[in-house]
């Protein structure tokens, strides 16, 4: 754990340089105009110097790309870096509180998905300069990365970041190609094998996962976030199991310690609030990944 | 031992207090076995905070109420419902029995925890609806009954309890003429020929008249004259207590008080405009 | 049709209904059976269909008990189990299992559905000291009481979750209910602890049919009623506390059992006690069956299931009631 708190650490000082180098290299290129992950167009004038985030993820990258003193607004659930905490909070994530956001004058509100589109079409309306980021997969997420960069004069950093992602997506994919040997995996989300949940198609998990050549178990059932009955856990016999939950309690239950994954020493624990927002710890979170996989059998 | 058991009912020095407000005030009265005492006053004056005091609904603050000898503070709820039948005035019908059990549950209090109904359970009960007149109603839902078939239907109930005791509150207030007459007639009849003790309100006064032995008037929770018909009937007490001005003839048939009432003011002021004519 | 046929058709129609689907029940998920059974089919069928069943008959009937008696209670048919507040008690529970990351076992019971139970009963305990009034009307206060406690406890719980804002998904499908994962531990332990209850719920019948004329009536007849409450509060806060607690809280069964069983059957509880109870036992089985089977391997959140079959036919029960002549 404190490993990769510390990485963490090492990734917010890269992070930080870079910006200084990126804030440099994209000066001059206002006014511009750029088309966000909804496909609306903004003009910006000038860098903006006030922003407002809409979401944990959001937060996150500008951080990343060295803006932390340009925020001035984050959302509630925004932890992350501890800077985040003392920033002021507009509420909730969604519906967005508007009448707080407009208090804060910001000349750049970061949107997301999550925010709903009616909240978003408001700012824009009450001539708010409003620009949605949709990262629902990791290509979206580089392509999030990059735009911000380039809104905020961040080009670099921002490339850096995008890079660096996608360097983690492609350490993701096998080593050798072996056909029709997909491990199975069950991704065990939850505090309690009584009523435990997992990641589906459309999750970040799901994404992560099938691209390291793993089979989710419960991949394209429908739900990105739900419940799946024990008795097909079982027979699905996954030789993978990435959780939240303590292996220890694996291996004390007398249905789940017949499991293959948990006989071979395969339950790995992993951090799934990482996975949930859209942000550059992600990149970590992949590394680590493909760390768990040397220990595959 | 004589004493004790020649009032089912002994009655002293009962009050009853609701914060500061006194609603019933040294009361003290006797029920002789067999007696039928009817109970009247104006609306308000305790007769019906009177009754709860002696069913043990309500604790009276200060006094002491004998049920057939003993005390009813130290009676259990169920013993006193062998002792005691109480059927109210009014009461409303949210769930759909039928009047056979509804009749029943009257046995309640004779069966021992876990217990249930028996043939001679359905014996008295049968009985107490035949006795009332319900019996053509058993598998009626009490729901969909008249006000006065539910007056007789609790009536049949209390009886079924076979209570040696009977405390009624205008058991006629729901009654036509002759059922009226019917259910007076029942309690006399029950009276003389099964041992019962009989304590009524009457709105009614010439019904209680009537039918009791003994009246107690009260007003303003206390007691303000009782005894029998003729002694508490007086055109000075019914002044005093309903505040209207009555004459009183008797019963041509059965020698008891007779009532004709008239408004104070405007009788007066007929009389005036009489005299003035002439 | 006289009352005592009506009863035992009742039951007998309701125990075949649970013996009929509780077969089919057996045969249904996403392992497919063949005869004869290898040793995993076997584990799949005795060691997790059979006690998720049985477990969600017991949970079912435990719901439809607690209905009758509060509704008893309250003469009100609208009450449901969760009516003192014993819901928000068990969620605040899980809750604190939750936050501080328990994970023990007690029983072959795991912190979880301790601290469920264990929230349930201290909310219903809260609640009927705080109702307490020598006066009438008691059920008043008890009532309101259990409107306060459970507003109480749900903003304790939100306050919770709003420091621990990554746990809110986990209680939110903990409050959805269900039986995901049943086991014969729990079903050891409920089994005798339910068998008491229900006898003893089924001797307050009589009792429970005086309340029903009133307090002032049911005093009239003998029946000390202040103390007769507290029996029926202590005996359904056992009572539901144990089933939320195994199952998070599922609605509507135990509103709408009693109910239904009611509009058949008539107001007697020595015939509603133990009807309510196989039908309630009967409704939770189909509704988790559904949960399990309508979308295999996906479970549903039976919560979600029992209002869907049972408000349809709650409706059309009352609708031709209503209609029919008497």
């Amino acid at each position: 754990m404190w490993r990769l708190i510390t990485q963490k650490r090492s990734r917010l000082l890269a992070g930080i340089l870079f910006c200084l180098v990126g804030l440099t290299a994209g000066a001059g290129a206002y006014p511009l105009q750029l088309k966000d992950q909804f496909g609306r167009p903004l003009i910006l004038e000038q860098p903006p110097m006030r922003i407002v985030s809409g979401s944990p993820g959001n937060t996150e990258i500008l951080f990343a790309l060295g803006l932390g003193d340009r925020i001035v607004g984050v959302t509630d659930w925004c932890d992350y870096p501890p800077a985040a905490r003392e920033k002021a909070k507009i509420g909730d994530l969604a519906p967005i509180n508007i009448e707080r956001v407009l208090a804060l004058r910001p000349d750049l509100v970061l949107a997301c998905n999550l925010n709903g589109k009616e909240p978003v079409e408001r700012l824009t309306a009450l001539g708010v300069p409003t620009f949605a980021l949709n990262p629902v997969s990791f290509a979206a997420l580089g392509e999030a990365i990059r735009l911000v960069g380039a809104l905020t004069g961040t080009q670099t950093a921002a490339e850096q970041l995008a890079a660096e992602l996608e360097a983690a997506l492609a350490a993701l994919k096998p080593p050798g190609e072996t056909a029709g040997a997909r491990p199975k995996v069950f991704i065990a989300i939850g505090n309690d094998l009584a009523d435990l949940w997992t990641a589906g198609t459309g999750t970040f998990l799901d994404e992560a996962v099938t691209k390291m050549g793993w089979q989710n178990i419960a991949g394209g059932l429908g739900f990105t976030w739900g419940q799946i009955s024990v008795e097909y856990i079982l027979a699905e016999n996954p030789e993978i199991i990435l959780t939240e939950l303590d292996p220890k309690i694996f291996r004390a239950d007398p249905f789940f310690r017949e499991l293959t994954a948990v006989r071979r020493d395969q339950v790995f624990q992993i951090d799934v609030d990482i996975f949930s927002r859209p942000g550059p710890r992600l990149i970590n979170a992949l590394m680590d990944l493909v760390k768990l996989r040397e220990g595959i059998r | 031992m004589v004493d004790q058991f020649a009032f089912a009912l002994d009655v002293e020095g009962l009050s009853f207090c609701y914060g500061e407000k006194a609603l019933l005030e040294e009361v003290s009265f006797r029920v002789p076995v067999q007696g039928f005492t009817g109970l009247i006053g104006p609306n308000g004056s305790g007769k019906t905070t009177l009754l709860r005091c002696l069913n043990k609904a309500l604790t009276p603050t200060r006094g002491r109420v004998l049920v057939a000898g003993r005390e009813l503070s130290g009676l259990k709820v169920k013993d006193l419902a062998r002792m005691m039948g109480v059927v109210p005035q009014q009461w409303e019908a949210n769930f759909p029995f039928t009047v056979e059990e509804l009749v029943m549950m009257g046995r309640f209090p004779h069966w021992p925890a876990f217990g249930r109904a028996g043939q001679d359970d359905r014996a008295i009960v049968r009985e107490a609806m035949l006795a009332t007149k319900t019996w053509s109603l058993a598998k009626r839902p009490v729901t969909e009954l008249s006000g006065g078939e539910c007056q007789r239907v609790l009536l049949a109930q209390a009886l079924a309890q076979t209570p040696r005791l009977l405390l009624l509150d205008e058991p006629t207030s729901h009654l036509d003429v002759s059922q009226t007459l019917e259910i007076c007639e029942l309690l006399t009849k029950l009276i003389r020929e099964k041992g019962l003790t009989v304590l009524a309100v009457f709105h009614d006064l010439n019904l209680a008249a009537r039918y009791c032995h003994d009246l107690i008037m009260l007003k303003e929770g206390k007691i303000y004259a009782q005894g029998s018909p003729n002694k508490v009937l007086t055109p000075e007490n019914l002044a005093a207590v309903f505040g209207v001005k009555a004459v009183i003839q008797a019963d041509p048939v059965l020698k008891k008080p007779y009532l004709l009432f008239f408004p104070m003011e405007e009788r007066a002021s007929q009389q005036e405009g009489q005299e003035s004519q002439e | 049709m006289p009352a005592k046929t009506k009863y035992r058709l009742a039951v007998a129609g309701l125990s075949l209904g649970l013996l009929l689907t509780g077969w089919v029940a057996l045969g249904l998920g996403p392992v497919t059976l063949s005869y004869p059974l290898d040793p995993f089919q076997k584990k799949i069928l005795f060691g997790l269909r059979l006690p998720r069943i049985i477990l969600s008959i017991l949970v079912g009937a435990a719901l439809a008990v607690t209905g009758v008696l509060f509704q008893g209670l309250f003469r009100n048919p609208l009450a449901d189990p969760y009516i003192l507040g014993t819901s928000s008690g068990a969620a605040l529970g899980a809750t604190l299992a939750l936050y501080y990351d328990l994970n023990f076992q007690i029983f072959g019971l795991s912190a979880r559905p301790l601290f469920a139970f264990a929230g349930a009963l201290l909310a219903t305990a809260l609640v009927f000291s705080l109702g307490r009034h020598r006066n009438y009307p008691a059920v008043a206060h008890l009532l309101l009481a259990g409107i306060a406690v459970s507003a109480f406890f749900a903003a304790v719980t939100s306050l919770m979750l709003f420091f621990r804002r990554e746990e809110m998904e986990k209680i939110v499908f903990w409050q959805m209910g269900g039986f995901a994962y049943a086991r014969w531990a729990e079903v050891q332990v409920m089994i005798p602890y339910l068998a008491g209850a229900f006898l003893y719920s089924r001797s307050l019948a009589t009792e429970l049919n005086l309340l029903l004329l009133g307090e002032e009536k049911a005093h009239q007849l003998g029946l000390a009623v202040v103390p007769f409450q507290r029996r029926i509060v202590l005996t359904a806060s056992l009572l539901v506390a144990a089933a939320v607690s195994v199952s998070g809280p599922i609605g509507f069964v135990g509103m709408v059992a009693p109910h239904m069983v009611r509009l058949f059957l008539g107001p007697d509880h020595r015939v509603l006690l133990p009807v309510s109870a196989l039908a309630g036992g009967l409704l939770l089985l189909l509704a988790d069956t559904l949960a399990r089977t309508l979308l295999s391997p996906v479970e549903l959140p039976v919560g979600v299931l029992t209002s869907f079959i049972g408000g349809p036919f709650f409706l059309y029960l009352l609708r031709k009631n209503r209609l029919a002549p008497e």
